[in-house]
């Protein structure tokens, strides 16, 4: 049992400290189950051996005169009081010499974030100070006390300084007895009852006694009314925690009323932090009878309940967690998820072409791989390709009023050009897909806020214009980026070159059907006789149909030769992968940020924790 | 500067609706603010509301019972008690703190008192109450005792009213315990509540005193000197404690306002910037691709002013120039008529001076003359980096076609402008050219032909000749004087085309400079994004004034 719930404490605590990065996913997550972790920290994990030491803890409102009773439980002035709210800032706690050797052990009866510092030899004030650590418990000697019980003063759970709130939470999780001191103005308070309430819930014994009681019949009448209506309101909203009989008990336990008025206020104030406290006279009975009930309580027996009902409650209280982190987990996973994809859908939308490079690219490919009449056709398509880009351009100087057909394609296709088209490609599409995830992170608000948020503020922290160059610069990283491209397509046609039908395709598509038509001139010509008789007319004719023909092709090379070939695909995915791994590094992760953190996280620990907790239900549902 | 205006000031400042993100975000918030804010100021003149505010068994209704001297809230020992505000107002009032009890009493001069629920108990329905009330109040007596003057919970709730409600401070139970005013009051000064009197009293005491049932205790002075503040102090200075108060919150507001916004102004301006800069960027790539397209072949100009001129050419040069510019056009218009361009264009005639509608359209190139130039979507690249910059910073803009739409418009509008005066001045050479310059032409060379023509016949009437063999001149004289006369036409025709030829280069310099003119100081498609974000700049602005009228 104690290894499943250190395991289950180091899990959960890697998890927080990730999530702790993220303070409004950490709210999300970890909203309500403070009371529940701390249940973990403080009395679970270190406290499972069972030392047979009742902890009693002394705690409720501010000013109700919790250090006084604490005082006047030990019958020894001990703790520092004063008439002003929220005095004790710190924990005191009493103990015999053996408990208290103990106590300043840390983690052996006090759980390990406590602080143990002896008392004596320190400034009382130092109970007040704001610079003394919060986790400091003060360990004061009291050898009245027996071994079996170490009685604690806390801090108060309901005034301004609401660091106080939390020291009194992780002590009510380390106590095994709650001493609830109740006042005529503070039984029916909000803080106060739901503080006791949890106490119950997590299986503590709660002891109500009343302060500040007038000392007539009729008050302590009306004293005992007042507990019995506390009573009432803690128990309200148990029913899913505590069974009939429980609440029945708590019904039926005992209930003191006392009147127990701080030194200062007794006129003694000199002898405030020393020597034995001057009790009223009616109010030691009481004060007896309290210690006594405190003394007779079966021990063994408590810590075996409150161990049961804590694992019981915290097993519960797990699996509701559990269920919120599967939440937010998956919150989190879609977040993760849909920028990813948008990524890849932007990396899809991403087309590299590399233009009418892709002609050169198989005729250089026929030179060196064609055998001799393969050469010798692809040499001469190859210059009879250039034939009509020649006319046109001798044409255009001739006349020199047609103005330049700029079509972005006559002139040599250069690699700055190339790059330069290319960049303002990809940046477009970075620019567009930082518009689509801050509308995407829009869209997520409705499923996880916080998640969104993060998204949102991720990418606002990023500059788009800057992103989108890093990225351009990236994925285009060399200045050849025709260069890879050729030695892609050569290896395409290598492979498929072994293919007579394939080897047959290229023949007819690139040499045979251009070098045949003119072919088919010659022939024409021939049969007809180089006659001057010719009519030019005619001449003219049968040329303008190859001319027509290769016009044709040659803009179906530019427009499709590279997909006819498929020898584009392997080029464009590699050029594809590497702009999507540029948006993931350079936009996608570090918008997202922590949020990749805490999945990892989530990943990591939820489903060991998911077992963890089920081991732990079973071992309560055994011990019960 | 008067709270009135102030709040007005605010309401237009709110009234319009906004496309910037985190200004949308605090709109609604602030309508209803100021909603509020304009109820508060219209009940400047009436009665004070003063709020009796405090954790439960702090002696609230006890203490409202002592200053009414009468029984009427229910006090008790369980908690809590009240569970529904009791309003102690002067008789014909509305009845305007929802379910209450109202008690009337004509003793009260321009004053409510309220006594509230609790704000701590385990009813939480109380403080919700209480918060409620608290929208109206003007005064909040805060009644504490020893126990629970420092609760969270009752400060919670003043700490988002914090200025916005005069606060007195009450330690009731006097009798029981001892004197915490100045640890209290510290406290409240160290939260950031301003607190002006803080009174200690014993409720129960006094209202006993009052019902006679036992004698005046020893904080009965105290009491009285309370009871006289509420009563009689407080009312007649209501003005300036509600004006106090509104112009707490007014600054509260603003201040608020200010934090969400004021971090968002370097970011502003430097999207104003970035978006002029990516403008410029788009307009220097238009200028730079009509350049190279229309605005660097000066032939065109020349052509265009040659075809101006040779419709309205007269004479023997202008009829050599109409036929010289025919025969000079006479191979381009071949190949434009035989090119797949000119069999493919709808439209022949188009040349680079169309006289039709704008030249733009999204998404296709269309030409002027027989330029093919860009289209909007050649700059979706810049205008989804502005969309980009402009979402990062919470604009919600149209979306991209409207931009292009707007580029087009826009576009369109600086071709017309440049186009439009460009053709007129083109057809306006061309009439100097032809009505000024072209009779001079003609005249130069009328002279000599006049001469050629005439001599002999003015021989043959002076009698210089006798006979009529002799009349004809010789034909040394005749070939001669005409070869010099088509010298002269030679040189004129050379001398007008040329003429005609400088003046098209000068018209396409002329052009040039106007368009780069009007590229430079123009805008691209980005007017509603820029309007926009100097919208949201002179918010921000607007504000900081509204805060300095405050302040001052």
């Amino acid at each position: 049992m104690g290894a499943i719930l250190q395991e289950y404490e180091a899990r959960l605590r890697a998890l927080r400290e990730v999530t702790l990065r993220e303070p409004s996913l950490d709210e999300v997550l970890f909203d309500g189950f403070d009371a529940w972790e701390r249940l973990l920290t403080f009395k679970l994990a270190p406290r499972l051996a069972g030392e047979g030491c009742l902890i009693v803890a002394v705690a409720g409102g501010t000013n109700t005169g919790k250090s006084t009773v604490f005082n006047a439980l030990l019958g020894r002035a001990i703790s520092p009081v004063s008439p002003y709210g929220a005095y004790t800032r710190r924990t005191l706690v009493a103990a015999n010499a053996f408990r208290k050797s103990q106590c300043l052990e840390p983690g052996k009866l006090l759980p390990d974030p406590f602080i143990p510092r002896p008392w004596n030899g320190v400034d009382p004030s130092d109970v007040n100070s704001e610079t003394t650590p919060a986790m400091t418990v003060f360990v004061a000697l009291h050898d009245a006390l027996p071994d079996r019980m170490a009685v604690l003063d806390t801090p108060d759970i309901d005034s301004v300084v609401t660091t106080n709130w939390e020291l009194a939470k992780t002590i009510r999780e380390a106590g095994d007895i709650l001493v609830a001191v109740l006042t005529a103005q503070k039984y029916a308070d909000k803080c106060v009852v739901d503080f006791f309430r949890q106490a119950l819930r997590d299986g503590r014994l709660v002891v109500p006694v009343i302060n500040l009681v007038e000392d007539t019949a009729q008050g302590r009448e009306v004293a005992r009314r007042q507990v019995s209506d506390f009573v009432e309101h803690m128990l309200a909203d148990t029913s899913d925690s505590l069974d009939a009989a429980a609440r029945q008990a708590v019904r039926d336990g005992p209930v003191f009323v006392l009147n127990a008025r701080s030194q200062v206020e007794l006129g003694n104030e000199r002898r405030a932090n020393s020597g034995v406290l001057p009790c009223p006279a009616a109010l030691d009975d009481e004060r007896a009878t309290l210690m006594s009930y405190l003394a007779s309580v079966d021990a063994v027996a408590i810590k075996n309940k409150i161990l049961a009902d804590s694992l019981k409650h915290f097993a519960e209280r797990g699996a509701a967690f559990l269920e919120r982190a599967d939440g937010v987990h998956a919150a989190v996973r879609t977040c993760i998820r849909r920028i990813e994809e948008m990524a890849h859908a932007a990396a899809t939308r991403y087309e590299p072409r590399p233009g009418r490079e892709v002609v050169t690219v198989v005729y250089d490919f026929i030179q060196q791989h064609g055998r001799w009449p393969d050469r010798m056709l692809g040499a001469v398509t190859a210059q009879v390709l250039k034939i009509p880009g020649r006319l046109i351009k001798g044409f255009r100087g001739i006349l020199t009023l047609v103005p330049k057909l700029n079509l972005g394609t006559s002139g040599p296709y250069s690699e700055n050009q190339f790059g330069a088209e290319h960049r303002r490609k990809i940046e477009e599409i970075v620019h567009a897909l930082y518009g689509d995830g801050l509308s995407a992170a829009k869209a997520l608000r409705a499923q996880s806020p916080e998640a969104a948020k993060v998204l949102e503020e991720g990418l606002t922290r990023l500059d788009p214009t800057s992103v989108a160059t890093a990225i351009a610069e990236e994925t285009l990283n060399t200045a050849a980026y025709i260069g890879p491209y050729r030695t892609y397509a050569f290896q395409e046609l290598e492979s498929r070159w072994g293919d007579r039908a394939f080897r047959w395709k290229v023949r007819i598509f690139y040499d045979l059907g251009l070098l045949g038509s003119w072919a088919g001139v010659l022939v024409l010509l021939w049969v007809k006789g180089w006659a001057p008789g010719l009519p030019l007319s005619e001449i003219l004719a049968s040329f303008s149909v190859p001319v027509a023909q290769h016009a044709v092709t040659h803009g179906a090379m530019y427009l499709w030769g590279d997909k006819l070939a498929g020898l584009i695909d392997r080029w464009q995915t590699v050029q594809r992968a590497a702009l999507e791994q540029a948006i993931l590094t350079r936009l996608a992760y570090p918008a997202l940020g922590t949020l990749r953190d805490v999945n990892a996280a989530f990943e990591e620990h939820l489903n060991r924790i998911k077992e963890l907790n089920g081991q732990c239900q079973e071992c309560s549902s055994a011990k019960s | 500067m008067q709270l009135g205006e102030i709040i007005e000031r605010l309401n237009q400042f709110a009234s319009e609706d906004a496309a910037w993100g985190p200004l949308a975000g605090a709109l609604p918030d602030l309508r209803r603010r100021i909603e509020w804010l304009r109820g508060q100021y219209e009940r400047i003149p009436s009665p004070l509301v003063v709020l009796l505010f405090g954790g439960t068994g702090t002696g609230k209704s006890t203490l409202l019972n002592a200053l009414a001297g009468a029984p009427i809230a229910e006090t008790g020992e369980m908690r809590p008690t009240t569970g529904k505000p009791t309003v102690y107002q002067p008789p014909g009032i509305p009845e305007e703190f929802g379910p209450a009890a109202y008690i009337e009493d004509a003793r009260l001069d321009n004053l409510i008192l309220i006594d509230t629920p609790d704000t701590d108990s385990v009813r939480t329905e109380h403080s919700e109450m209480v918060v409620s009330l608290l929208t109206r109040a003007d005064v909040v007596i805060f009644c504490g005792t020893q126990q629970k003057y420092a609760n969270e919970k009752s400060i919670a709730l003043l700490r988002p009213i914090m200025n916005e409600r005069k606060i007195v401070l009450v330690q009731t139970h006097a009798d029981a315990n001892p004197d915490i005013q100045d640890d209290w009051k510290a406290r409240m000064i160290e939260e950031g509540f301003e607190i002006e009197r803080a009174f200690r009293v014993s409720a129960l005491e006094a209202f006993e005193a009052k019902t006679q049932r036992r004698p005046e205790g020893a904080f009965a002075a105290e009491f009285a000197v309370l009871d006289e503040y509420i009563k009689r102090k407080l009312p007649p200075v209501r003005r300036s404690v509600k004006e106090q108060n509104l112009s707490g919150a007014v600054m509260n507001t603003v201040d608020a306002l200010t934090r969400s916004l004021e971090g968002k102004r370097s970011a502003l301006e430097a999207l104003n910037d970035r978006l002029a800069k990516i403008e410029a960027e788009i307009a220097q790539r238009c200028f730079e691709q009509l350049q190279r397209q229309v605005l660097d072949e000066p032939h065109v100009w020349v052509v265009a002013l040659a075809e101006a001129v040779s419709e309205r050419a007269f004479g023997l040069i202008g009829a050599l120039f109409r036929l010289l510019h025919g025969l000079r056009m006479l191979p381009s218009r071949i190949t434009r008529t035989l090119s797949p361009a000119g069999l493919l264009r709808k439209n022949r005639d188009s040349n680079l001076f169309p006289a039709g509608p704008a030249p733009f359209r999204s998404g296709e190139t269309r030409e002027i003359g027989c330029c093919p130039y860009f289209s909007a979507a050649s700059f979706s690249g810049e205008h989804a980096e502005a969309a980009a910059h402009l979402a990062r910073e919470g604009f919600e803009m149209s979306p991209l076609d409207q931009w292009e739409k707007d580029f087009v418009e826009e576009m369109d509008g600086h071709l017309a402008r440049y186009l439009e005066p460009a053709r007129r001045r083109l057809t306006r050479s061309a009439k100097v050219l032809t009505r000024w310059t072209l009779p001079a032409f003609e005249l130069l060379w009328l002279g000599p032909f006049l001469f050629t023509a005439g001599f002999p016949i003015y021989r043959y009437y002076a009698g210089l000749v006798r006979h009529m063999e002799v009349v004809l001149p010789e034909a040394s004289f005749l070939s001669r004087s005409l070869g010099m006369l088509a010298c002269i036409v030679f040189i004129e025709l050379l001398l007008y085309s040329c003429l005609v030829r400088w003046t098209g280069r000068a018209l396409r310099r002329r052009a040039m400079r106007y368009l780069q003119r009007g590229f430079e100081t123009s805008g691209f498609g980005f007017a509603a994004a820029r309007f926009e974000v100097e919208r949201a700049l002179g918010k921000v602005a607007e504000l900081e004034r509204v805060r300095e009228a405050i302040e001052s």
